[in-house]
C-alpha cells in the first residue's frame, strides 16, 4: 500500500517512512512534527568510492563527490551510482541517476545529480567577476585592445552559463577574433579575454559604453560595464575644411563655398575624413564630381530635397552571337528641375559590365557594355542594372541579350554554380540625422560588418587554358557528314540495283551461258507442244506425230492436252495453295497478262503472288534441245521467291498425269531397279533416280513407239540451281485434277484400266526475306535404239544429252531374254564405265522385256556415236549422246 | 570532353558503329541463316559489339585515361556481344509470340547500356568497393539503352522492312537505332549523373567527368581517373574523392602543395557541396553534384 504525502501530495512506496519529495513523516510513522534530515540517514549499506572513502549518508555522499569530482563522474558514468541508489529503494534517485548518465557533458551530469540528492550540505554555485567595471581611457580609432574578466565560483558543485556582449559592435569575448557570446563551465575559477576592436570604434565627444551581462546556474545575474574614450579628430590639412569636428561644421562650410568645397568631395577627402572617425560615410555608391558631390552629400544629410529623376530607357536589348565583343548601349538618367544630378549604377550578371557615369548637369549617362558574348547560343540572358541616383532614387533597368544560334561544340557547359554576381545593396543609406537641439549632426551608428564572402580563386595562379587548341568546330562535324555520305552511298548502291541477293549468282560467266542457252534454243527446232490453261497448267504433245486415236491431233505425253488434269501446289507455312488459282485480293498474278512468252513457242513465264505471305511462284517452261538437236524435251521450274517481311516455309509438288499416245498407264524404267514400275512406287530423297523412262509400247521391239523421259536430278539449266525432289511417288492417277497436296496412293492397275502419274515432291524449306528457291525437272522424248525381229531384240536407251564427268546411265533392253544371259555394253571414245561398272552384265530374269542398266561417263564434251548393246549376237542400232560442258540434263 | 560532346559522340558513335556491323552482317552469310532467332541473335550480337565498344570508347574518353580507356573499350565490346545476342534472340522469340518486334532492339538496347557500367561495377566487385555508384551507372545506362532500342526500333522496322530499299533500308534501320541507343544511354547517364567533376582551369579546361565509383583518385599518374598530365604542383596521386555514407568528401593524399577547396587548404576528409571549387597544383576543378535527400 503506498503513502501519499500530507503535504506534497505525493506518492510514495510502500516501505517508506517518510516522504521521498519533502522529507514529511508518512502515516505517523517518524516523529511527530517536521521533516526528518533526510540527509543524515545512515544507508542500509555504505557506498565506497576507489579511493576507499565511504559514505553513510546523502551528506557524506554529496561532500565525496564534490571533492572527488573525477572518480564520481566515472562511477556516473559507470552506472554504480544509480544501482546504489536502486539498492536504496531510492528508484527516483536512480532514475535521476540515468538520466543524468545520458546527458551529453558528464560533469554537468554529475551537477544535475547532485542537485537533487537529499542533502544540504553542497551549496548552490555563485558566480562573481572581477573587475565588475572596466574603464579603457582613451582609446583611438583602429586600435584594438584586450582585458582579461575573471570569474570565481563562492558556492559548490559546478558553475556553467553564458557571458554576452549587450549592443557594442566594438566588444568581443573569447580568443581572438572573438564572438559576442561564449559559454563557461568552471568548479572554481577561469578567465575571460575581452577584445576592444578598434576599428569598430567610433569617434565621439561621450565616451562610449559597453556591458557585459553574465547569466550563470546560481546566483543572480552579473553585469561588466566597459568605458572608453574616442576622441574625434578634426578635418586635417589646409583647406577649406580644415579644423571641422563635426559633420554639421562640414556641410555649414560646403554650403558657403560650394564649388571650394566640391573638390574635397570629389577626391574622397572627406569620405576619408569620416572613416578615420569610425564614422560611416552618408553618401553610398560612387562620388559625383563636381556640384553634384556636394548635392549628393546634403541630400545625404537631408539639409536639402532632392531633384525628382528619371529614365529615359525603361528596358535595354542586347542582340548578338557567341563571342561577339564590345556591345554597348548608354542609358541617360536626366532631371527637370535646376539640380545637379549623380547616378551610379552595378549589374547584376558578370556578362553585363557598367561603365563610368559620365555626369553633365542635369543629366548622367551610364554605358552598358557586354564585353563579350557568353557561349550559350540559343540562349536568352537576363540582367539587370541597378541605378542609383540623388536622394536615394533607385531605377532597375532589365537587360535582355539574345544569343543566336550557333554550332560551338568546344564550350563546356555552364559552370553548376552560378558565377560570382557583385553584390547590389538594397538598403537605403542611412542618413546623417541633424540634431537640433545640440546643433550638431551626430554620425550613424556604423553597421555590422558585412559577413566576409568565400575567397575566389586567385586568377594567376591557375595555368592558361588551351581552348585555343580546340578543335574547330567544323571538325566535330565530319564524322557526322562521313556517316550520312556512307548511308547515301549505300543507299544509291540500293536504288541502282546492285544490291543483289547472295543467293543470286550473278557473273560474267553465267550471262554468257543463259545467253548461249537461249541463242541455241532460238535457233533450234521445236518438236513439242505446249499448251496452257487458264489457271497456268500445262500439257505436252509431239508437234510432229499424230495421235495413234486421231490422226487429226497430235500425239500427247500428258493425258490433258492443255495439261488440266494436272497440278501444281505451292505449301506456304502449311497452308496449301493451287497454281494459279486467283484468289482476289490474296493470291494474283504478278505477270500481266498471266502468261509472258518468253521465247516464241519456245520458252513461257508465270508468275503468282500468294499475298497471305507474300510469296512470289514463278513458273518457267522452256523447250530444250536432246542429241537429235530439236526441242524435244519440257525443262519446268518454279522460282519460289519470298518478298514479305519474315521468314516462310515453302514446299512445292508437282502432279503429272502421264500419257505416251494411247498408253495411259504406261510402265516406268527406274535406273538401277529391277524390272519395270507398273503398280506404285515411292522414292525418297536418295532413293530418286536421276531419271525415269516410260516406252509407249514397251512389249513390242518392233514399234517400240514413243519413249518419254523425266529427269529428276541434275538438272542444271544456266544460271539456276534447282533443289532436288524429296520425295517421288509413281502411282495410279487419283481421277482429281484437283487433287490435294496428297490422297491415297493406289497402283496403277486399281482400276479397270491402267492409268498412272507421276507425283514429284519438294519438301519445306525456310525461306529469309527475299529468299529465293528453285525448284523443276525436265519432261520429254528419249530415244530407243534397237536391232528389232519379231521374237528377240535389243535396244538401247541413252540420254540426249550428258555433262562431261557426270556419270548417267545407259539402259539396255532386252526382249525375250533368258535369266543369264549375257549383255555386252561398247563404248566410243570419250565415254567410259565407271570403275564399279562390268562391260557385260547378265539378264536378270527371263521376261518378255528386261533392262540392263550401265553408269557411264563422258570424258570430253562433243557428240560421241557407236554406243552398242550386244546380246546373243544380235546388236542395237548405235546411239549418241551429246556431251556438253554444262547441260541442264542430268 | 564536355558532357554536350560526350552525347553528341555517343549518338555518333552508335551510328557509326551500327553501320560497320551492318557491314560485317553483310560480309558474313548472316542473312542465309535459316533460323529467324539465330539469325536475329547474331545480328543483335553484332550488332551490341560494334554499338557498346563505340559507346564504351566515348565513355572511357570522357571518364578514363591511358591503358584504362582500351580496357574499358574492350569489356563493353565483351558484354555487348552476348548482351545483344541474347537481346536479339529474345526479341525474335518473343516476335514470334506475338510480340512486336520493337521490344527485341529495347533488350538489345538494355543490354548494350549495361555494358557501360560493366567495367565500374567489376572494377568494384573485384576491389571489394562499395557498388552502389557503378551500380547507379549500369542502371542508367540500361534505362537508355531501353528507351535508345524503343526509339530506335520503330524507325529501324520500317527502314529494315522496305521493300524499296532492300539493301540500304537494313543498313538505314540499324544505323539509325545504333545512334538512338546511343543518343538515349549518353543522355540517359549525363541527365542521372549524381556528381561530376569540371576542369576550369589548366591545360585541360573544359573537360568534364562523371564520378561513379566510391573512390576516384586525381593526380598525373596514368592510373588516376582524373588525369591531370603536364600541370605543374600536381603529385602521382594528389587528392581523392571518396563516398562516405552517402556524400562525396575529398581527401589530400598527403602532398607538399596541398589540395585546396574553395581556397581552403583540405588537412581532414572534407565534405564538398555543389560548386565547391577545387585546386590541385595549378589546376582548377569544379565539384558538381545533383541535389539529393540525405
Amino acid at each position: 500500500m503506498s503513502h501519499t504525502c500530507t503535504k506534497c501530495s505525493r506518492v510514495n512506496p510502500d516501505e517508506a517512512v517518510y516522504c521521498y519529495f519533502d522529507g514529511i513523516p508518512l502515516n505517523g510513522l517518524g516523529r511527530a512534527g517536521g521533516p526528518v534530515a533526510v540527509g543524515a540517514q545512515v544507508f542500509p549499506n555504505p557506498f565506497v568510492f576507489p579511493s576507499g572513502r565511504t559514505c553513510r549518508s546523502f551528506d557524506e555522499l554529496g561532500l565525496a563527490c564534490q571533492e572527488e569530482w573525477p572518480a564520481a563522474r566515472d562511477l556516473l558514468q559507470q552506472g554504480f551510482l544509480g544501482s546504489f541508489f536502486g539498492g536504496l529503494g531510492r528508484p527516483d534517485l536512480a532514475r535521476a541517476a540515468d538520466e543524468a548518465k545520458r546527458f551529453p557533458d558528464p560533469d554537468r551530469g554529475l551537477d544535475q545529480l547532485l542537485a537533487k540528492l537529499p542533502t544540504d550540505v553542497l551549496e548552490e554555485p555563485s558566480v562573481r567577476a572581477q573587475p565588475q567595471s572596466v574603464s579603457l581611457g582613451t582609446v583611438s580609432f583602429g586600435e584594438n585592445h584586450q582585458f582579461n574578466l575573471h570569474l570565481e565560483n563562492k558556492g559548490m558543485r559546478l558553475a556553467y552559463g553564458t557571458i554576452s556582449v549587450e549592443n557594442c559592435p566594438w566588444l568581443r569575448l573569447g580568443d581572438a577574433p572573438g564572438a559576442v557570446q561564449k559559454l563557461f563551465q568552471f568548479f572554481h575559477e577561469t578567465t575571460i579575454p575581452v577584445h576592444i576592436v578598434g576599428k569598430q570604434l567610433r569617434a565621439s565627444k561621450e565616451p562610449l559604453e559597453g556591458k557585459l551581462a553574465i547569466e550563470c546556474n546560481g546566483g543572480e545575474p552579473v553585469t561588466v560595464l566597459v568605458r572608453a574614450e574616442v576622441p574625434v579628430k578634426s578635418f586635417p590639412g589646409a583647406s577649406l575644411l580644415a579644423g571641422a569636428r563635426s559633420p554639421r561644421q562640414v556641410a555649414e562650410r560646403a554650403r558657403d563655398k560650394a564649388k571650394e568645397a566640391a573638390v574635397l568631395f570629389e577626391n574622397g577627402e572627406v569620405a576619408a575624413w569620416y572613416q578615420s572617425n569610425g564614422w560611416t560615410y552618408p553618401v553610398q555608391g560612387p562620388s559625383a564630381s563636381g556640384l553634384g558631390a556636394v548635392q549628393q552629400f546634403f541630400e545625404a544629410l537631408g539639409l536639402t530635397s532632392s531633384p525628382r529623376v528619371q529614365l529615359k530607357d525603361k528596358e535595354v536589348t542586347f542582340r548578338g552571337n557567341v563571342r561577339d565583343s564590345n556591345l554597348r548601349h548608354t542609358l541617360e538618367v536626366f532631371t527637370e528641375d535646376k539640380k545637379p544630378i549623380y547616378a551610379s549604377a552595378v549589374s547584376d550578371q558578370p556578362w553585363l559590365e557598367v561603365g563610368r557615369v559620365k555626369l553633365k548637369g542635369r543629366s548622367a549617362r551610364l554605358t552598358l557594355t557586354v564585353p563579350s558574348v557568353p557561349n550559350r547560343p540559343g540562349e536568352t540572358l537576363q540582367a539587370r542594372v541597378k541605378i542609383q541616383s540623388n536622394g536615394n532614387q533607385k531605377f532597375v533597368v532589365p537587360v535582355t541579350l539574345y544569343i543566336a544560334h550557333n554550332l560551338d561544340f568546344t564550350s563546356p557547359d555552364p559552370p553548376p554554380a552560378p558565377l560570382p554576381v557583385p553584390a547590389v545593396t538594397e538598403d537605403v543609406p542611412e542618413l546623417l540625422p541633424v540634431s537640433e537641439a545640440a546643433g550638431e549632426v551626430v554620425p550613424a551608428p556604423v553597421p555590422p560588418p558585412a559577413p566576409v564572402p568565400p575567397p575566389v580563386p586567385v586568377p594567376v595562379l591557375v595555368s592558361p587554358s588551351r581552348r585555343s587548341q580546340a578543335r574547330p568546330n567544323w571538325a566535330h562535324a565530319v564524322p557526322a557528314a562521313l556517316l550520312a555520305l556512307a548511308l547515301l552511298v549505300v543507299v544509291i548502291v540500293d536504288l541502282a540495283g546492285g544490291g543483289g541477293k547472295p543467293d543470286e549468282e550473278p557473273g560474267e560467266p553465267l550471262l554468257e551461258g543463259v545467253e548461249a542457252f537461249r541463242k541455241e534454243i532460238e535457233n533450234s527446232k521445236p518438236t513439242l507442244g505446249v499448251e496452257f490453261t487458264g489457271d497456268a497448267r500445262f500439257g505436252l504433245t509431239l508437234l510432229f506425230q499424230s495421235d495413234p486415236t486421231n490422226s487429226k491431233d497430235k500425239k500427247k505425253l500428258t493425258f490433258a492436252r492443255d495439261g488440266s488434269t494436272n497440278n501444281t501446289i505451292v505449301r506456304i507455312d502449311n497452308y496449301d495453295y493451287y497454281f494459279g488459282k486467283v484468289i482476289t485480293g490474296r493470291n494474283t498474278w504478278v505477270t500481266k497478262p498471266p502468261l509472258k512468252e518468253v521465247i516464241l513457242d519456245r520458252a513461257w513465264e508465270v508468275s503468282m503472288r500468294f499475298g497471305e505471305h507474300n510469296v512470289v511462284v514463278t513458273q518457267h517452261l522452256t523447250l530444250v534441245p536432246s542429241q537429235s538437236g530439236d526441242l524435244d524435251t519440257c525443262l519446268v521450274y518454279y522460282t519460289l521467291k519470298n518478298e514479305s517481311r519474315t521468314d516462310h516455309a515453302v514446299a512445292l509438288r508437282v502432279m503429272l498425269d502421264t500419257y505416251i499416245g494411247a498408253n495411259d498407264g504406261v510402265p516406268f524404267t527406274v535406273p538401277g531397279k529391277k524390272g519395270f514400275l507398273d503398280k506404285r512406287e515411292t522414292f525418297n530423297d536418295k532413293q530418286i533416280p536421276d531419271f525415269i523412262e516410260a516406252v509407249e509400247k514397251p512389249e513390242d521391239p518392233k514399234n517400240p513407239g514413243t519413249t518419254a523421259r523425266l529427269g529428276l536430278k541434275g538438272v542444271r539449266p544456266p544460271g539456276v540451281t534447282l533443289d532436288d525432289p524429296a520425295r517421288l511417288v509413281v502411282c495410279r492417277y487419283p481421277e482429281n485434277p484437283q487433287a490435294n497436296w496428297e490422297w491415297e496412293f493406289l497402283p496403277m492397275d486399281a482400276g479397270p484400266s491402267k492409268d498412272s502419274c507421276v507425283v514429284i515432291y519438294w519438301g519445306e524449306q525456310r525461306l529469309n526475306r527475299n529468299g529465293l528457291r528453285h525448284v523443276g525437272f525436265t519432261y520429254g522424248l528419249g530415244t530407243l535404239e534397237g536391232s528389232y525381229d519379231a521374237a528377240k531384240a535389243v535396244a538401247l536407251s541413252v540420254p540426249g544429252t550428258a555433262y562431261a564427268e557426270a556419270p548417267f546411265y545407259v539402259t539396255a533392253y532386252v526382249y525375250g531374254g533368258a535369266k543369264g544371259q549375257k549383255v555386252r555394253l561398247s563404248l566410243p571414245e570419250g565415254l567410259e564405265l565407271l570403275a564399279s561398272e562390268a562391260a557385260e552384265k547378265d539378264v536378270e530374269e527371263t521376261a518378255p522385256r528386261t533392262a540392263v542398266f550401265w553408269k557411264v561417263k563422258a570424258v570430253r564434251p562433243g557428240t560421241l556415236d557407236g554406243i552398242v548393246a550386244e546380246w546373243e549376237k544380235k546388236k542395237s542400232k548405235p546411239a549418241k549422246v551429246v556431251v556438253k560442258k554444262r547441260s541442264i540434263f542430268g | 570532353m564536355t558532357f554536350r560532346l560526350f552525347i553528341y559522340y555517343c549518338a555518333l558513335g552508335g551510328g557509326w558503329a551500327a553501320f560497320l556491323a551492318w557491314g560485317l552482317v553483310r560480309m558474313l552469310p548472316v542473312e542465309q541463316i535459316s533460323d529467324p532467332v539465330g539469325r536475329a541473335g547474331l545480328i543483335g550480337g553484332i550488332l551490341g559489339l560494334f554499338v557498346a565498344a563505340a559507346l564504351g570508347l566515348v565513355d572511357a574518353l570522357l571518364n578514363a585515361v591511358g591503358v584504362q580507356q582500351l580496357k574499358r573499350t574492350l569489356l563493353c565490346a565483351a558484354v555487348g556481344f552476348p548482351g545483344g545476342l541474347a537481346g536479339g534472340m529474345a526479341g525474335q522469340g518473343l516476335n514470334e509470340a506475338g510480340f512486336p518486334l520493337v521490344i527485341g532492339w529495347a533488350l538489345a538496347g538494355v543490354f548494350i547500356g549495361a555494358a557501360i557500367g560493366a567495367f565500374d561495377v567489376l572494377q568494384a566487385k573485384l576491389s571489394g568497393a562499395d557498388l552502389r555508384a557503378p551500380l547507379k551507372k549500369m542502371r542508367n545506362g540500361m534505362f537508355g539503352g531501353l528507351l535508345g532500342g524503343l526509339v530506335g526500333g520503330f524507325p529501324a522496322g520500317l527502314f529494315q522492312n522496305s521493300e524499296t530499299l532492300p539493301l540500304s533500308g537494313l543498313a538505314i534501320g540499324l544505323t539509325v537505332l545504333g545512334l538512338c541507343i546511343g543518343l538515349m544511354v549518353a543522355l540517359a547517364q549525363v541527365f542521372l549523373k549524381e556528381a561530376w567533376v569540371a576542369v576550369e582551369a589548366g591545360r585541360r579546361a573544359g573537360r568534364q567527368m562523371m564520378l561513379s565509383k566510391d573512390e576516384t583518385t586525381i593526380g598525373r599518374a596514368e592510373g588516376c581517373d582524373i588525369g591531370l598530365f603536364g600541370e605543374q604542383g600536381i603529385e602521382k596521386v594528389h587528392a581523392r574523392i571518396l563516398m562516405k555514407h552517402n556524400r562525396y568528401v575529398l581527401e589530400d593524399a598527403h602532398t607538399p602543395g596541398g589540395t585546396f577547396v574553395n581556397e581552403s587548404r583540405v588537412e581532414r576528409p572534407t565534405p564538398l557541396n555543389n560548386g565547391d571549387a577545387i585546386r590541385v597544383g595549378t589546376c582548377l576543378l569544379r565539384f558538381g553534384e545533383r541535389q539529393k535527400q540525405r
